[in-house]
């Protein structure tokens, strides 16, 4: 209920800037973003735990390196690093630097 | 003291996403008030509310609230009778989160809308706060002279007012705390009520921290 | 009970029941440090009904009252999506009578992370029970430039906040003030809220009034991470990482292991000395001593296990290291920080399945230990040898490879290729029961283990392995000897067998021959005949249950060679005894190619077994094991001895 609230708010969003937004797999070392939120694609409990490890709309994301073999990427997120699969982080939407 | 920084969320956030960021702290001896911090100066406005976004307005209506107060980065939101913060407290948070988005639709009642009442009351506060605690205890007193054109004057009595360093840390803090309140301060200059002294002098040569 | 609860008032404190806390925190948040450092060894560990879940509970006194502390599992969020979170979620939810709800929690929150551990906060503070705020790496936050003003903190939760820096004592003491009395915590007027969007702005004001300064990123920790996650440099960082772990529990445990066989042994011979009694003499030598050498023997790989992964858990690198290898597992539907517990399966599967420990996902936990069995460990080593020798010339090979050793190659790569596509299977049946979970890791930075925490980890595996599974690998050695040793024969037995009383060998043979396991040998042939195996390989495989360098002695004794421990060249010409292949030789190469098969899949240790039941919590998991693999080691062993005979 309160995800599909926050949803709809977030899909004004990124209509109004529809080409600056990208996803979080998309983005190459070094870079940072901001979320814009988390996609549909993602079953509500794995968007629910994303939002929860610090990935919420408005969060700034820093790509920190990619593992030797392009997969999983350390992330940068609300103080902590974490590490993500590319497919997961394909369901985060984010807009680099505003 | 309180800034946000840059990566921290929301801060940054595209605007549609972003609510305004608050949380209730309980008030001493009163239940029945919550007093919510807000972002200094997000209201534009102190004091009792005259006027108040529209879904605010009903819960004053339908008794949830009894009475709300703006301070310059708080506010306070009492319950009417027979309402409970466990069952309405949700509702009032979501209600006021969005009537934060909305500033232009807060008004006074009577004064406490314009730049020196907002700088005035963030100067009270202060004074009446931790401060201004701090400085009574050793002694002290501290009292508002002026404020003007985002400009504070304060008078240091006391104690405390004999020694230059102390003074100097003193104007300083004093300025921190308004600055928490009321971003857009300009200078503090604070006056010693005691004999003229090297401190004054001091003073007069570094002018508070100016942006 | 009651009674006592009424007689508090008049001032005798004795009676006060126990205080019951639970420790609430994300991993790496410093809980379990805490945990040990308020209770000390004083823990008992053991599993949640049901489920894959450790379940620790420790005790700690303060002013004369017992406070009993909970550690919960880990976890980022309150919203259960794996079994740990499930059991979080219960202990949590008061209106949940399956387990106890405490009187209050102690949330960890790591002060170098709280934007993102305040978002769990806002969830545990919506439950409604006390929570007391343990704020964890406060040194570490200043050292990297970061600020937070604890009372200001207090203030903006609601709830009261104390810092407690690892190996401080006048912190604890603080804490303990606190712990003793959960009813008088202050509780939030009003609780963080739950919307996403409504608890950033919460936690974003909480942290802006306590005065939160974000650190520093810590260079250090990306100075070193710029070597050992580096593409070339930390691959071989990682492999060097990984072969010293291996060299550790293969080579510096075998001469420690060597050892308490040694002792063990010889306190049998010293023990039979003084029995007269042939059956008693054995039975304490080999089934009562030779059981607790048995369990004994593992304990050196379990202790320099744990402590090589405590030390790598402690750093870091552990984290790292699955990071690194993740790519890599993620084909077997596991996650990187499976293969340090596949890994440790090549030297013993038992220290293996207890490795399974550190994968924070119980379904990849259960699917490691499903698999973890099936790499070939040091125990099938001797039988290998000695079933490859039977048929395989020595002589023979391609150049400096000889054929022997690429048969032993051929089988490790079989074993390693089949415990992965196990773990595959099996994580894939479990992800049909539930959603799959998102893989996320946290990579900490680098940090120095506290001596205190590696030792507690280290006795905590010791221990629970001595008591869970010694006790079932103490039974099934007893109950083998009983099964290969009685029914006893009087001396007119042997004699009219033709058995010359004096000649051991032959009276050891005689008796094995007679025992209930070979008739247990002879009831079950039909189901190894497909397979080629007669009554006599059947005593061996009922016997490698114990562990399964066993078959080796036990085929011996049934051959009644020389020298029970080397007895290829009496098997070599064994034959047939009855049945329609009566007097060819037994161990053709078919029947030779069937038994290494079946010892390459079948889950032929009880020791194995019985980690798998202290691990996983209940018999299950297994029985499933024991049966899948036994399923699958007969039909690859039939396949294989077909396969062989249209060969040759």
């Amino acid at each position: 209920m309160s995800l599909l609230s926050m949803k709809r708010r977030q899909r004004g969003a990124a209509a109004v800037s529809e080409s600056a937004t990208t996803t979080l797999a998309d983005l190459s070392a070094g870079s940072s973003a901001w979320v814009v939120e988390v996609c549909d694609e993602a079953q509500p409990a794995t968007a629910r735990r994303l939002v929860d490890l610090g990935f919420a709309p408005g969060a700034q994301v820093s790509v920190v390196r990619r593992a030797p073999l392009a997969d999983p990427v350390i992330f940068r997120v609300a103080g902590a690093e974490l590490a993500l699969r590319r497919c997961q982080a394909r369901c985060i939407q984010v807009r680099v630097e505003p | 003291m309180g800034v946000a920084r840059d990566d921290l969320p929301v801060a940054d956030a595209p605007p549609a996403c972003r609510l305004v960021p608050i949380h209730p702290e309980s008030v001493a001896g009163d239940p029945a008030t919550l007093r919510w911090s807000i972002p200094a100066a997000a209201l534009g406005m102190v004091g009792v509310p005259a006027v108040v976004p529209t879904a605010l307005q009903a819960l004053l209506d339908d008794a949830v609230l009894e009475s709300l107060f703006v301070e310059p980065a708080a506010v306070s939101t009492t319950l009417g009778p027979g309402a409970s913060w466990r069952e309405h407290g949700a509702r009032v948070r979501t209600t006021l989160q969005e009537a934060l988005l909305t500033p232009e639709q807060w008004r006074p009642a009577g004064a406490g809308s314009t730049a020196d009442e907002l700088l005035r009351a963030a100067v009270l506060q202060v004074l009446d706060g931790e401060v201004g605690h701090y400085i009574r205890s050793h002694g002290g007193s501290v009292r508002l002279l002026d404020v003007h054109d985002r400009d504070v004057k304060v008078e240091l009595a006391g104690a405390c007012s004999h020694c230059p360093a102390s003074e100097i840390t003193l104007t300083n803090r004093i300025e921190t705390g308004i600055r928490a309140l009321y971003p857009a301060l300009g200078r503090v200059s604070s006056r010693s009520q005691a004999a003229p002294n090297l401190a004054h002098r001091v003073l007069n040569w570094f002018p508070a921290r100016a942006e | 009970m009651s009674t006592e609860g009424l007689s508090v008032e008049g001032g005798t404190p004795a009676a006060y029941d126990d205080v019951r806390l639970a420790l609430v925190g994300s991993p790496n948040a410093g809980k379990t440090t805490l945990f040990n450092a308020l209770t000390g060894l004083r823990a008992k560990t053991g599993n949640y009904p049901g489920v894959t879940v450790s379940r620790y509970e420790g005790v700690c006194e303060v002013e004369g009252r017992r406070v009993v502390i909970e550690d919960l599992p880990g976890s980022y969020s309150l919203d259960p999506i794996s079994p740990d979170e499930q059991v979080l979620a219960q202990v949590l939810d008061p209106l949940e009578t399956a387990a106890q709800t405490p009187q209050g929690l102690l949330v960890t929150l790591d002060a170098t992370t709280l934007p993102r551990s305040l978002r769990m906060l806002a969830q545990v503070l919506r439950t409604g029970l006390p929570v007391c705020v343990v704020l964890t790496f406060t040194d570490e936050l200043a050292r990297r430039q970061g600020a937070v003003a604890e009372s200001a903190l207090a203030r903006a939760l609601g709830v009261p906040v104390v810092s407690v820096t690892s190996g401080r004592r006048s912190d604890l003491i603080a804490l303990k003030e606190l712990m003793v009395r959960p009813e008088s915590w202050a509780l939030p007027a009003l609780p963080p809220p739950d919307a996403p969007a409504e608890v950033s702005s919460w936690v974003t004001s909480v942290l802006s009034a306590a005065g939160f300064r974000l650190p520093e990123i810590d260079l250090r920790t990306r100075r070193v991470d710029a070597i050992l996650l580096h593409p070339l440099w930390g691959t071989l960082v990682f492999f060097a990482v990984m072969i010293a772990f291996f060299q550790v529990i293969f080579t510096v445990a075998a001469p420690l292991q060597g050892a308490i066989e040694q002792f063990f042994g010889w306190l049998g011979t010293l023990a039979g000395s003084h029995i007269s009694n042939g059956v008693v003499r054995s039975f304490v030598a080999d089934a009562l001593l030779g059981g607790v050498g048995g369990v004994l023997v593992f304990l050196p790989q379990i202790v320099l296990l744990f402590l090589m992964i405590a030390l790598l858990e402690g750093t870091g690198y552990m984290a790292r290291a699955a990071f690194l290898m993740d790519r890599v597992m993620a084909k077997a539907g596991l996650e990187g920080r499976a293969f340090v517990a596949l890994l440790s399966s090549v030297a013993c599967a038992v220290p293996g399945i207890m490795a399974t420990r550190t994968l924070p996902s119980a379904r990849d936990r259960i699917a490691t230990m499903m698999g973890a069995p099936l790499m070939t460990c040091s125990a099938r080593l001797p039988v290998y040898v000695l079933l490859i020798g039977l048929v395989v010339d020595p002589d023979a090979g391609w150049g400096p490879f000889s054929a022997q050793g690429a048969v032993m190659f051929g089988l490790y790569v079989v074993g390693a290729v089949s415990a992965m596509a196990a773990a595959w299977v099996f994580s894939r049946l479990g992800r049909s029961r539930g959603p799959l979970l998102p893989f996320y890791m946290e990579i900490p930075p680098y940090r120095i283990p506290s001596a205190r925490s590696v030792a507690l980890s280290v006795i905590d595996a010791a221990k629970s392995f001595l008591r869970k599974v010694g006790k079932i690998i103490l039974g099934t050695t007893v109950v083998l000897w009983i099964l290969l040793n009685l029914p006893t024969h009087s001396l007119g037995d042997l004699q009219r067998a033709g058995v010359d009383p004096g000649d051991e060998a032959a009276v050891s043979a005689y008796v094995l021959d007679h025992s209930y396991a070979a008739s247990v040998g002879h009831a079950v042939e039909p189901v190894f005949e497909p397979l080629g195996f007669d009554w006599r390989i059947n005593i061996g495989v009922i016997a490698s249950l114990s562990a399964r360098e066993v078959f080796v002695a036990t085929l011996g004794q049934v051959a009644s060679a020389e020298n029970p421990d080397n007895p290829q060249s009496a098997l070599k010409s064994m034959t047939v005894a009855d049945g329609p292949r009566q007097g060819e030789a037994l161990f053709t190469p078919s029947v030779v190619a069937a038994l290494l098969v079946f010892f390459l899949f079948a889950l032929q240790c009880m020791s194995t077994v019985g980690a798998m039941r202290r691990e996983s919590g209940s018999w299950r998991w297994p029985a499933i094991a024991f049966g899948y693999m036994f399923v699958l080691a007969w039909t690859m062993a039939w396949c294989a001895r077909l396969a062989v005979e249209a060969l040759t």
